[in-house]
């Protein structure tokens, strides 16, 4: 079954594969998801190295639990309640606002279709973004992150979060609320084109 | 009949009506209508368009595609490193079985030294107990045996060698000391009659129904089944008790 299996395999072929010992099945379940896990965790922790660490131990639960797997709900709400929760123990753990990845300088790497002001300020905006997300307490975070750049439901994300619908509601107001008020102390605030 | 939505409300969906996630066609109708009638809430949305407007320009710098190509090869390395379970991991169901199992032998031998303790310290107070009573039973005053001996004497109902006989405990002391009070009683008593000490002991008993008092009853003579006299003493109150003795030691003058 395993030679048939590819990253466009449906999720219970490829578990139930890797349960069955198919290695290449993991692989597949790896490759598939690692971006989404990936950036997911990188807007909750807002620092390259701490997703990257982050990530690995996603994937290393993954690996240890997906025989636990019950299919009562996706497999990607598994797999994003696992990174959301390991981006959250990471965040009250160290409470960091913001840290800046120091050793992997990104900055090197230009946008083919920007010129040079416009790639500093898409930096600017980058940087005013993170410290405008950093403002967020971790569960206004995690809501807004899946709300704006998931596009998740918000029974979906009370069903990660353990929380009720209302209140998710409620949360992705005020973080919104928050970033509105961060960006208004910013003079780019004012000089932001609505298209 | 539409419902009633609060102002709260159409507040807290106006961000999605901005980014255009809001599906409720009530909600919508209700959010244009706040904006067109209600200058505040149209500030609102001006301003919170200006923030989503922010948000879809800004973005996060990407790692380099090659990270990603490298992130798997790494997950596999680390899955390999710690799929060889450890020492612990290895006893990890010895403990399991190990720890509940010293646990409860370690509750059962409490326990045990709890009851068992509870018991052995019954069991010594009963044995203390009867002890005590022996000893007490063994240690009557022996001034006061040898009063009723005395009395017995006196009254020359029952040898005191009898009496003796029947509390065999009391027997080697008994007679030792009858034979030192026969001596005393001879000098110091001669006068007394066995009428009139019974009629005192009758009286201090207070029952003169009482086969033990009466005029011809041996109150001193000890019979089967009948109270003994000793006993009869030891009941009197101590000023009775007292009362005898004065009386005894009165006659001697």
């Amino acid at each position: 079954m395993s030679e048939h299996l590819n990253i466009n395999s449906d999720d219970f072929d490829l578990i139930e594969a890797f349960n069955k010992g198919s290695i290449n099945a993991f692989n597949l379940i790896v490759r598939k998801y690692q971006k989404k896990i990936y950036w997911i965790i990188r807007k909750m922790v807002l620092n390259h190295d701490d997703a990257d660490d982050l990530t690995q131990e996603v994937f290393l639960k993954l690996y240890r639990s997906l025989n636990e797997f019950r299919g009562e709900s996706k497999f990607f709400t598994y797999v994003y309640k696992i990174a959301v929760n390991y981006s959250l123990n990471h965040l009250n753990k160290n409470k960091k606002i913001l840290s800046r990845s120091k050793d992997v300088d990104f900055s090197d790497i230009k946008s083919p279709d920007k010129n040079p002001d416009e790639e500093i300020d898409s930096l600017e905006r980058t940087e005013i973004l993170e410290k405008a997300i950093s403002t967020l307490p971790e569960q206004q975070r995690a809501v807004f992150n899946m709300r704006y750049y998931e596009n998740l439901s918000y029974e979906e994300i009370s069903e990660i979060l353990n929380k009720s619908v209302g209140g998710m509601k409620a949360n992705y107001f005020h973080a919104i609320k928050k970033i509105e008020k961060f960006l208004k102390s910013h003079k780019k605030f004012e000089t932001i084109e609505i298209n | 009949m539409e419902s009633k939505i609060s102002k709260d409300q159409l507040l807290e969906n106006l961000p999605d009506y901005v980014s255009g996630k809001l599906d409720d066609e009530a909600l919508v109708k209700a959010i244009e209508v706040e904006i067109a009638g209600n200058d505040n809430f149209r500030r609102e949305h001006e301003e919170m368009k200006k923030t989503f407007a922010f948000l879809n320009a800004a973005e996060f710098v990407s790692p380099p595609e090659s990270y990603f190509s490298n992130l798997s090869v790494r997950i596999n390395q680390k899955v390999d490193q710690t799929s060889e379970p450890s020492l612990w991991e290895r006893l990890g169901l010895f403990w399991k079985i190990l720890i509940p199992a010293l646990s409860l032998i370690l509750m059962g031998i409490i326990l045990y030294n709890i009851y068992g303790n509870k018991k052995e310290q019954t069991m010594t107070q009963n044995d203390k107990t009867i002890e005590q009573k022996v000893v007490v039973e063994k240690n009557v005053p022996v001034e006061k045996t040898d009063e009723k001996i005395v009395d017995k004497i006196v009254d020359n109902k029952e040898p005191a060698e009898d009496f003796a006989a029947t509390n065999e405990g009391k027997n080697i002391r008994i007679k030792k000391r009858i034979q030192k009070e026969k001596v005393n009683i001879a000098d110091t008593l001669p006068n007394i009659g066995t009428f009139e000490l019974s009629e005192l002991i009758a009286t201090n008993i207070g029952d003169p129904d009482d086969e033990d008092v009466s005029e011809e009853a041996d109150v001193l003579y000890q019979e089967e089944g009948e109270e003994n006299l000793e006993e009869e003493f030891m009941e009197l109150t101590p000023e009775q008790q007292e009362e005898i003795l004065k009386v005894l030691s009165d006659k001697q003058i």
